[in-house]
């Protein structure tokens, strides 16, 4: 077994001394939940996460295990759901049908997942936490959908996806919503449709192939981050919206990168916006 | 005894499983774990294992009694309560081998003493049962290790379906009468003992250092023939391979093709495939969550979408006829709209207060007059049509005004709107008006987190129709429906000096005067009369 990893030992430090200090909690429905299975070399897997109900964090784990959770959650509220079976496997919560109870800002239930980098693995997650953190980084996916609605979502793909994924579907329906470094999921098509808000998309990372990126924006504002290097071909359909083409030249009804003849990788991006501003940064 | 050959793949597993109660003792190896639960709240702290063979193991405190697979085994102490969960904190950290020799190694606290002793001594003793491998038995040892139960067998069988097809296979014309059956096991045979059964070992390897008096199955495994070990029936290997370091098989050494044991069984595979796609769909969700509610909103939100472009529409048809019919009535309500809007929609506030009063106090006294009833039968449904109607042009002639304000934006997906046609003007303005509701309906795709926005803007849409509706009313009013101008359409008032100089006005076009005000609007505006007398006096 492969000892963990500094990251990794600190959220199981913090799990132990949750469970330690559980017991002697007074006057609550809390109940800390530690769920983890073995890499049983099975083949691909199609993974449903589902939470509602607070914090949300995904990593990848590289150290044997198929899973790992680690769950807080209000007993009187919500029950636990970790169902694996004839490769599909279905990790979080689901509610006992009781009301929600709103409790103070800093008292809330939260969902720690690890999932391995070496399972071929069709990634389903829906998500309307308070906070979503999740790195998606070496987990190899053939497939992603991403539903959330959290006031706040952070995605990032810190490793390169080994695997080709066919399409990236993201539906955003939250107040902040940014996701780094989407080249390396090594995905076909990416799909983002936001709903209202702050959307940050940046598009580096190592860009293997080449690539469509399609948004669907209601209201807000939309930032795209591109690599210097990278083709880009732009084209806006709105509504009523602004567009910052910083970078861009425009020729007929899109905008092109100076270099998108000559790019290695060219992205394509369809942008439909009803009402706000798309702005466009370039890094190196 | 010579078994008859199964019927089915079915027939004969009861038998195996009856069979396989033959337990083992011992305790030398641990098993696997290839899952784990840890769980603790206020009153609960829980351990959740199972095994690769499929056996499950739960050791749970709940309510100050700890339990073992169900069972209860006695109360918990506050030092054997703190000492539990102690244990599960470790637990949470370790997997595999290590989980599991931290488990079997954890003994009672030595400050225990009474009944929270014997239930931590229970714990402790089903702990070491549960983690120790089966070793198979020697006919006189007494069964002390932890033995595989027939459920579990069954269990761990049935999840294997395609080496049941191949132990189907394998079984043929084989001899039944005791059978020791492992599932997903590491077996062993220790030196210097004998085995008097058929020793079936499916997905597991089996390693001989004594003697099997009986046949040998191997399905998806290995048996290894140490120095001296001895099988005097025969072996049989489905998917599997002999490793022979010095033993001796009496009998033959069969291998079966385990793909021809798989092809006649193809049909029923499939059969069971779509019957796991099928339940795959129903249970689709986690229970009473729906995943489908997403398309749902869409669904939703796109039909909101088209009806309010085709509501958009309808009413732009009608703003067509409205201009076809009464252009000029409704330009002069939009100019009264446009220059006076605060003061048009205090009196349409107030003709929308007085419409109801106005209605009955009509009918009354046309009743009370007696010669006016005919007149009231007539009052009755005419006087709210006539408010109705001038509404509608009032909502219009405001539609043409924000049509008017488009055009001069000069939005790339308005450019159809145009000064110079108002029939666009009073279809754009109908258009930016109800932009609101297109918006709310388009949000609704976005599922159920924008509600709290789709209601905002749908509130905003529905304040925005109402005041458009209380200034187009109030200027009805006040041009009594454009039949008294009170502003000349291209900016020119048309007040009292207007009036007084009405006279002269066929022999003095000069008379006319712009408002400062709107002097650089009225330059600016192509409607706007280059001369005096021109198209303000068709208006009025």
């Amino acid at each position: 077994m492969t000892r963990p990893r500094p990251g990794r030992a600190a959220v199981l430090a913090a799990a132990t001394a949750a469970l330690a200090l559980a017991g002697e909690a007074s006057a609550q429905e809390w109940r800390t939940v530690t769920m983890s299975r073995q890499l049983d070399g099975g083949g691909a897997l199609h993974v449903v996460v589902k939470y509602g109900a607070g914090r949300f964090r995904v990593r990848p784990t590289g150290d044997g295990s198929l899973y790992r959770m680690n769950l807080r959650y209000d007993e009187e509220v919500y029950q636990p759901v970790a169902d694996y079976e004839s490769g599909r496997l279905r990790l979080g919560v689901e509610g006992l049908g009781k009301r929600i109870r709103v409790g103070r800002d800093d008292d809330h239930g939260e969902l720690d997942l690890e999932l391995a980098t070496g399972v071929p693995m069709e990634l389903e997650l829906d998500f309307g936490a308070v906070r979503a953190d999740l790195d998606l980084g070496g987990l190899s996916l053939t497939d992603l959908q991403l539903r959330t609605g959290a006031s706040e979502s952070r995605v990032d793909v810190s490793e390169p996806n080994p695997l080709e994924l066919g399409r990236a579907k993201l539906e955003v329906g939250a107040a902040d919503f940014s996701a780094r470094r989407l080249a390396n999921l090594n995905a076909k098509v990416i799909e983002v449709s936001a709903g209202v808000g702050e959307v940050t998309l940046d598009l580096t990372g190592e860009w293997r192939r080449d690539a469509r990126l399609d948004v669907h924006m209601g209201l807000g504002s939309l930032q795209l981050v591109f690599p210097e290097g990278l083709g880009v071909k732009l084209v806006k359909r709105s509504f009523l919206t602004s567009l910052d083409s910083q970078g861009l030249v425009k020729r007929g009804d899109a905008y092109y990168s100076t270099d998108w003849e000559s790019a290695p990788r060219k992205l394509t991006v369809d942008v439909e916006a009803a009402f706000g501003s798309i702005d466009v940064r370039w890094v190196r | 005894m010579r078994a008859e050959r199964p019927g089915s793949m079915w027939s004969w597993l009861p038998a195996l499983a009856v069979l396989a109660l033959a337990g083992g003792s011992g305790a030398a190896q641990e098993l696997e774990v290839v899952s784990k639960q840890v769980a603790v709240g206020r009153n609960e702290a829980l351990l959740e294992l199972e095994f690769i063979s499929g056996e499950p193991l739960e050791v749970a405190l709940r309510e100050g009694r700890f339990e073992v697979d169900g069972q209860d085994v006695g109360p918990a102490s506050a030092e054997l309560d703190a000492a539990w969960r102690f244990l599960l904190g470790q637990a949470v950290a370790l997997e595999d081998g290590p989980l599991v020799r931290t488990l079997i190694d954890w003994s009672p606290p030595a400050e225990l003493e009474g009944d929270a002793l014997e239930t931590a001594t229970r714990i402790d003793q089903a702990l070491e049962e549960a983690l120790s491998a089966p070793v198979l038995p020697a006919p006189d040892a007494p069964g002390m290790g932890a033995r595989v139960s027939e459920r579990s067998v069954l269990a761990a069988l049935l999840g294997r379906r395609e080496r049941m097809l191949e132990l189907a296979e394998a079984l043929e014309d084989m001899r039944l009468a005791d059978v020791q059956l492992h599932v997903a096991e590491e077996v062993t045979v220790p030196e210097n003992t004998e085995v008097d059964a058929t020793v079936i070992v499916v997905d597991g390897n089996l390693e001989v250092g004594g003697e099997v008096d009986g046949d040998v199955v191997v399905v998806g495994g290995s048996i290894r023939l140490h120095p001296g070990g001895t099988v005097t029936g025969d072996v049989r290997l489905v998917d599997s391979r002999l490793y022979d370091d010095g033993g001796e098989v009496l009998g033959e050494v069969v291998e079966l093709d385990a793909a021809e044991a798989s092809d006649d069984l193809d049909g029923r595979l499939r059969e069971e495939i779509r019957r796991e796609i099928e339940s795959a769909y129903r249970d689709e969700d986690f229970g009473s969550s729906d995943f489908l509610a997403p398309l749902r909103y869409v669904g939703r939100g796109i039909a909101g979408v088209i009806s309010t472009v085709l509501t958009a529409v309808v009413l732009g048809l009608i703003g067509g006829a409205v201009l076809h019919f009464g252009g000029n009535n409704l330009e002069i309500v939009a100019e009264t709209a446009r220059r006076s809007p605060a003061r048009a929609a205090a009196v349409g506030l107030a003709g929308t207060f007085l419409t109801v009063p106005v209605w009955l106090l009509g009918a009354l006294a046309l009743t009370v007059t007696i010669v006016g009833i005919p007149v009231m039968l007539l009052w009755l449904p005419l006087f709210p049509l006539a408010v109705v109607l001038a509404a509608g042009l009032g909502y219009y002639a405001v539609a043409h005004n924000v049509g008017s304000w488009i055009a001069r934006r000069d939005y790339a997906s308005f450019r159809w709107v145009r000064l110079s046609n108002p029939y666009t003007l009073v279809a754009g303005g109908v258009m930016g008006l109800m932009a609101a509701f297109l918006v709310a309906n388009a949000l609704e795709i976005g599922g159920p987190w924008l509600g709290f926005l789709q209601g905002i803007i749908l509130a905003l849409g529905i304040v925005a129709t109402v005041l458009a509706v209380l200034v187009g009313f109030g200027s009805v009013l006040i041009t009594r429906a454009g039949r008294r101008p009170q502003y000349y359409p291209g900016g020119v008032i048309f007040d009292d000096a207007w009036d007084a100089d009405l006279g002269s006005a066929e022999s003095s076009a000069s008379s006319w005067t712009a408002p400062a005000s709107s002097q650089d609007e009225a330059g600016s505006d192509p409607t706007s009369p280059d001369t005096p007398g021109g198209e303000g006096s068709e208006t009025r």
